[in-house]
C-alpha cells in the first residue's frame, strides 16, 4: 500500500462503479522530479505550447497568458474522488488568462511522459480564466516518450464568460501501462459557448471526467468524443451537464471502438435545474464491439426539474454490419480493409466535427494508425 | 469461364441447392429463372462467397480454378463481380472513394499500376452516364438515402469501372419501374463483350425483354431443371414455373 490508498476512490462509490483505480494502492510511485525530454521527441505543436514534463510545467513557449499561482483546495463535497485527490495534492495551479475580446489562438497543454524507470504519480491542476466575448483553442494533449506507468491526475478549472468561445481538444496518446484521470469543469455566463473534442487511444486505465455548467442564458456546449480502446486498455468517459437556466443548449456524441480485451465505459449525465425551460440536451453514444471478448458499459443519465425542456437520448451497442463486410469484399476491399473502412467511417463521423485542421489531421492520422491494413483508407479522406 | 457441377450448398441447416449443374461460357449471357424460393440468389451470393453459406458438395471453377476456395475479395479481384439484390447502405463511407479503392484493389492484384485521382474521375465520368446516375450521388455515403432505382444504377455503374469478367446480377429488374428497367437494361446490354459473361437472376421475364439472354435455364428446387433459347422465357411468362416442375418430376 502506498499514500495514494487514502484518496483513491473506495469500493462502492457509485461514480466508479466499472472503473477501480485499486490497483494504484499497491504500485510505488515516485514525486515527480524535474524531468527532461528531448525536444526533437515531441510532435510538433498545435500552436503556442505550454510543456509539462511528468506533471510539472517545464515550458510556457510564447504564451503570455500563462502564470502560476497557489492550488485550488477547496471543492464542493459533491465533487468527485479522483478531483478531491487533485486537489489535495496539486503543488501549484497554472493559470491561463485570456484577456476579454481578444482571441489567443491556440494554446497547446502537452503533458509528456518522460522516460524514466520509477513511475511517476502526478497532479497538474490548471485553472482558465476566458474574458467576455475572448475565443481560444485549448489542446490538451498527452503523451509518453517511455514506457513508464505513471499515473496522472489532471485538473482543469474553466470560467468562461459572457459571449466568449472556447474549443477543447483532447488528444490522449497516454503509455500502454499508464493511468490518467482528468477532471474538467467548465463554468459557462451568458451566451458563452464550449466545444470539446476528446480522443483517446492510449493508456491502461483512463477516466475522463468532463462537467460543463450551464450558467447564463443561452450558453450551449458540444462534446464529442471517441474512445479506441484495445487489449488491456480499460477507457471511461464520465460527462455532466448542468442546464442552471432559461435557453442553455447541449450535444454530445460519444462513439467507442472497443478491440479484443478493450473496455469502454461511458456515463452521461444531463442535469436540468427547476426553471431552466427551454433547455435543449441531446445525447448520443455509440458503440462497436470487434471482438466477443470486447465490453461497452453505456449510461445515460437525465435529471430533469424543468417543464419545457426537449432532451433526447440514445445508445446502440453493436458489431460490424456483416452485410457491409460482404458488400466491400465482394468489390475486391480485403478483409482487414472493409473492417477498417467500417471503423472508421464509424469515428470518422466524430472526428470530422474537429475544427483545427492540423489538429484534425493529427488525429486522424494516430486513429489510423491502430486500424490494420489502414493504407486504403487514404482513398477515403 | 464458369463451370458449375452437382453444387450443393446449405444455408442456415438447410439444403438449397441440391445438385446444380451450369455451364457459361466468355461472351454468353444466361438467365436463371425459376420461382421464389428455388435457390435463384442463393446461386448468386455462393458464387461471390457470402459467409455462411456450406457447400456441402459439387464444384465450381472458374477459368479452370477452385472458385469456391477463394475469399469474397479474391474472386472480385479475378474478375467475378456480383450486382446485389438489396445493394447495402453504408453510411460514412463514401461512394467515391469506395469505388477508388475497390479498383486499385484489383489493379494492384493484376500487377497494373493504380488510378491517380484524375484519371479514375476521368473515368468515373464517363462511366456514370451509361446509367444516367446523377453525378452529385457519387460524393454521398454507398447507397444511403438512394431511392431502389438509384441503388440498381449505381450497382451496374460499380460494374461499369470495375469490369468484371464474370458478372452475376440478382434480381436487378426488381424494384424498378419501367424508365428505370430500361435505363438499367442499356447499361447492361453496353457491358456485354466477347470477353466477359453474364448471369442473370430474374424472377420475371421483362428484363429479358430488353437483355436477350443466350440461355435460359429454370431453377427449381435447388436444381437447374431445363435450359433452353430465350424464347423459353416467354413461355414461362404465359404459362408460369409449374409446367416445367411437372416436366421434370415426371422425367
Amino acid at each position: 500500500m502506498n499514500a495514494l490508498v487514502d484518496w483513491l476512490p473506495r469500493p462502492g462509490d457509485e461514480a466508479y462503479k466499472y472503473t477501480s483505480f485499486a490497483a494504484l494502492a499497491r504500485r510505488k510511485y515516485a514525486a515527480p522530479a524535474p524531468g527532461t525530454v528531448d525536444a526533437a521527441q515531441l510532435p510538433a505543436p498545435f500552436g503556442a505550447r505550454l510543456l509539462f514534463v511528468d506533471g510539472r510545467l517545464q515550458d510556457r513557449d510564447g504564451a503570455p497568458e500563462c502564470g502560476s499561482g497557489a492550488p485550488h483546495r477547496d471543492l464542493p463535497e459533491s465533487a468527485t474522488a479522483l478531483r478531491k485527490m487533485n486537489a489535495a495534492l496539486a503543488t501549484e495551479s497554472i493559470t491561463l488568462d485570456i484577456p476579454p475580446d481578444t482571441d489567443a489562438g491556440v494554446i497547446e497543454l502537452l503533458f509528456a511522459s518522460s522516460d524514466h524507470a520509477t513511475p511517476v504519480a502526478s497532479y497538474p491542476q490548471v485553472t482558465v480564466t476566458v474574458g467576455a466575448n475572448a475565443k481560444v483553442t485549448l489542446v490538451e494533449r498527452h503523451v509518453a516518450l517511455g514506457e513508464a506507468q505513471d499515473f496522472t491526475n489532471l485538473a482543469i478549472d474553466m470560467q468562461v464568460a459572457r459571449g466568449a468561445c472556447v474549443t477543447h481538444i483532447a488528444l490522449q496518446q497516454g503509455a500502454t501501462g499508464a493511468a490518467l484521470a482528468t477532471g474538467l469543469h467548465a463554468t459557462l455566463a451568458v451566451d458563452a459557448q464550449f466545444d470539446s473534442h476528446a480522443v483517446h487511444l492510449g493508456g491502461a486505465l483512463v477516466r475522463a471526467d468532463l462537467t460543463v455548467t450551464l450558467a447564463g442564458r443561452g450558453a450551449r456546449c458540444a462534446l464529442y468524443g471517441v474512445h479506441l480502446p484495445g487489449m488491456r486498455q480499460h477507457i471511461d468517459t464520465h460527462t455532466r451537464i448542468e442546464h442552471m437556466v432559461r435557453d442553455t443548449t447541449s450535444v454530445e456524441e460519444y462513439r467507442a471502438v472497443v478491440d479484443r480485451g478493450g473496455r469502454s465505459v461511458f456515463n452521461g449525465k444531463v442535469f436540468v435545474a427547476k426553471g431552466a425551460d427551454g433547455t435543449d440536451a441531446q445525447q448520443f453514444n455509440a458503440n462497436l464491439l470487434l471482438s466477443e471478448q470486447a465490453e461497452a458499459d453505456t449510461k445515460p443519465e437525465l435529471e430533469i426539474y424543468a417543464d419545457d425542456v426537449k432532451c433526447a437520448h440514445g445508445a446502440t451497442v453493436g458489431k460490424l454490419d456483416e452485410a457491409a463486410m460482404f458488400y466491400l469484399r465482394t468489390r475486391g476491399i480485403g478483409v482487414e480493409a472493409a473492417r477498417s473502412v467500417l471503423i472508421w467511417a464509424f469515428v470518422e463521423t466524430v472526428l470530422t466535427k474537429i475544427p483545427l485542421a492540423d489538429a484534425r489531421r493529427s488525429i486522424e492520422d494516430a486513429v489510423l494508425a491502430r486500424l490494420p491494413d489502414a493504407g486504403l483508407i487514404g482513398e477515403f479522406r | 469461364m464458369l463451370k458449375i457441377e452437382n453444387l450443393k450448398v446449405r444455408v442456415a441447416g438447410q439444403e438449397i441447392l441440391k445438385g446444380l449443374d451450369l455451364e457459361v461460357n466468355a461472351g454468353e449471357v444466361h438467365a436463371i429463372m425459376g420461382p421464389n424460393g428455388s435457390g435463384k440468389s442463393t446461386l448468386a451470393h455462393v458464387l461471390a462467397g457470402r459467409p455462411g453459406y456450406e457447400v456441402t458438395g459439387g464444384s465450381a471453377l472458374y477459368e479452370g480454378r477452385d472458385l469456391l476456395a477463394m475469399a469474397p475479395e479474391e474472386r472480385a479481384r479475378e474478375g467475378v463481380f456480383l450486382a446485389f439484390q438489396y445493394p447495402v447502405e453504408i453510411p460514412g463511407v463514401n461512394n467515391v472513394y469506395f469505388l477508388k479503392a475497390a479498383i486499385n484493389a484489383v489493379r494492384r492484384h493484376r500487377g497494373e499500376q493504380e488510378l491517380d485521382a484524375m484519371d479514375f474521375l476521368a473515368l468515373v465520368k464517363e462511366r456514370i452516364k451509361l446509367v444516367e446516375l446523377d453525378e452529385s450521388l457519387l460524393n454521398r455515403s454507398i447507397n444511403e438515402g438512394f431511392s431502389g432505382g438509384e441503388k440498381k444504377r449505381n450497382e451496374i455503374f460499380q460494374m461499369a469501372v470495375l469490369e468484371p469478367k464474370l458478372a452475376l446480377l440478382d434480381e436487378t429488374d426488381s424494384g424498378l419501374d419501367i424508365d428505370a428497367l430500361r435505363v438499367v437494361a442499356a447499361g447492361i446490354n453496353a457491358l456485354r463483350s466477347p470477353d466477359r459473361a453474364m448471369v442473370l437472376v430474374t424472377h420475371y421475364q421483362r428484363l429479358l425483354d430488353y437483355v436477350k439472354p443466350d440461355v435460359v435455364h429454370v431453377l427449381s428446387a435447388g436444381r437447374i431443371v431445363k435450359s433452353g433459347p430465350p424464347e423459353l422465357a416467354k413461355e414461362l411468362e404465359t404459362r408460369g414455373y409449374d409446367w416445367v416442375v411437372q416436366e421434370a418430376r415426371s422425367a
